[in-house]
């Protein structure tokens, strides 16, 4: 009797405790946004005086920040000038930044917030914006407006910029087209890619990777030899 | 390097493997082709392109500004707050405590002998005199003690 109640015991505990590794694994597994994870690993190393790693955050949301204003703003210069006040106004505010929200969406805010001043000392009178316009905004395709605002110049060189990117995927290897088409076209992480390519995850990587940078190469002349603007 | 930059801009990058290449390329001073995928993207995508001199306009505003070493802003711990109250009296207490200390050790002097140095240089008759004609309290005691 007493034996059977120790293995019954000693069975509920087995029990118990599976069930806490396993609600262990689930919270690892849980899925976290990669996006979000290295962007605050960015802000972090900001946050310990790393101007670099603001710079990537820069480059990363600058042009995202600029079509997400063109809906409120309409002159082309106006939206760049709050685009760069945005950007110093998110610096400058690094360290209160705690990762409660993702960092676009705290820097979309302080762009928003900064359009809606801009507009109120121009005495014009700010779009109302709230959570759910914020989010239609990310996910809007395009901003044709802005295509009325730019210069017959900056219109011209984003037009070689295109074509040049264009023609270049065209010649790639297949192997390298297909794959960076799959992440760029289609947003497919490298595992789905090398399941759809049938090849190991670093193959992918150094597919993508390699595509990247024959397009690179292509384009450092038309940007950095001429000093143009777009 | 640059293949792990790639990884990085598509977010395949382990947390491990970001802080290792956030570290080498602070060290490197050829500047790496992020913008780069960035503008490839934003063409594949048929975004807007925007202005290439924006980035450098705003990089060139943020490298004129004080560099950032706070770290994360927390919110304040309100124990240690109340605690940290009573850090001023407890420094007052102590102050005073010192001031006491002091003043002690000023006002701690040794017994002066100077009066029994005279008296032993002046002959015993005069002193007897003295005291005799002197009219005082301390006079009678000093007759007293002198007659036992």
């Amino acid at each position: 009797m007493n034996t059977l109640k120790v293995i019954a015991t000693s069975s509920h505990v087995y029990n118990v405790n599976k069930n806490i590794k396993v609600e262990e694994k689930l919270m690892e597994s849980r899925p976290v946004n990669p996006e979000r994870a290295i962007d605050q690993k960015l802000v972090e190393k900001a946050q310990r005086g790393d101007k670099k790693a603001f710079g990537m955050l820069v480059e990363k949301y600058q042009r995202r920040l600029n079509r997400l204003l063109s809906r409120m703003v309409r002159d082309q210069s106006e939206i760049e000038d709050i685009v760069q006040d945005s950007f110093i106004k998110a610096y400058r505010a690094i360290n209160n930044f705690r990762g409660d929200s993702a960092f676009y969406t705290w820097l979309y805010r302080i762009g928003i917030n900064t359009a809606k001043n801009h507009l109120v000392k121009l005495g014009k009178r700010p779009k109302a914006m709230n959570e759910v316009d914020i989010e239609e905004i990310e996910n809007f395709e395009d901003a044709p407006d802005l295509r009325n605002h730019e210069t017959p110049e900056s219109t011209m060189m984003s037009s070689e910029i295109v074509a040049s990117v264009n023609q270049t995927i065209a010649a790639l290897p297949n192997e390298l087209r297909e794959a960076i088409s799959l992440r760029e076209m289609d947003g497919l992480s490298y595992e789905e890619i090398s399941d759809l390519m049938n090849c190991p995850i670093g193959t992918v990587r150094s597919r993508i990777f390699r595509a990247r940078e024959v397009i690179a190469e292509k384009l450092k002349p038309l940007i950095e030899t001429t000093n143009k603007r777009w | 390097m640059n293949e792990k930059l790639s990884s990085l801009f598509d977010n395949e990058l382990e947390s491990h493997e970001i802080d290792e290449l956030l570290i080498k390329s602070n060290k490197q001073k050829k500047s790496n082709n992020w913008s780069y995928y960035q503008l490839i993207r934003d063409v594949i995508q048929k975004n807007h392109l925007g202005s290439n001199n924006l980035t450098n306009n705003i990089m060139d505003a943020i490298e004129k500004e004080p560099t950032q070493l706070g770290g994360f802003a927390r919110p304040k711990d309100k124990s240690l707050e109340s605690k940290s109250n009573y850090w001023p009296i407890a420094a007052s207490f102590a102050g005073l405590f010192v001031i006491g200390l002091t003043a002690l050790n000023l006002t701690d002097f040794k017994p002066v002998d100077s009066v029994v140095l005279v008296e032993a240089n002046i002959p015993t008759d005069l002193i007897n005199d003295h005291h005799a004609s002197a009219s005082s309290n301390v006079n009678l005691f000093i007759q007293a003690s002198y007659r036992k």
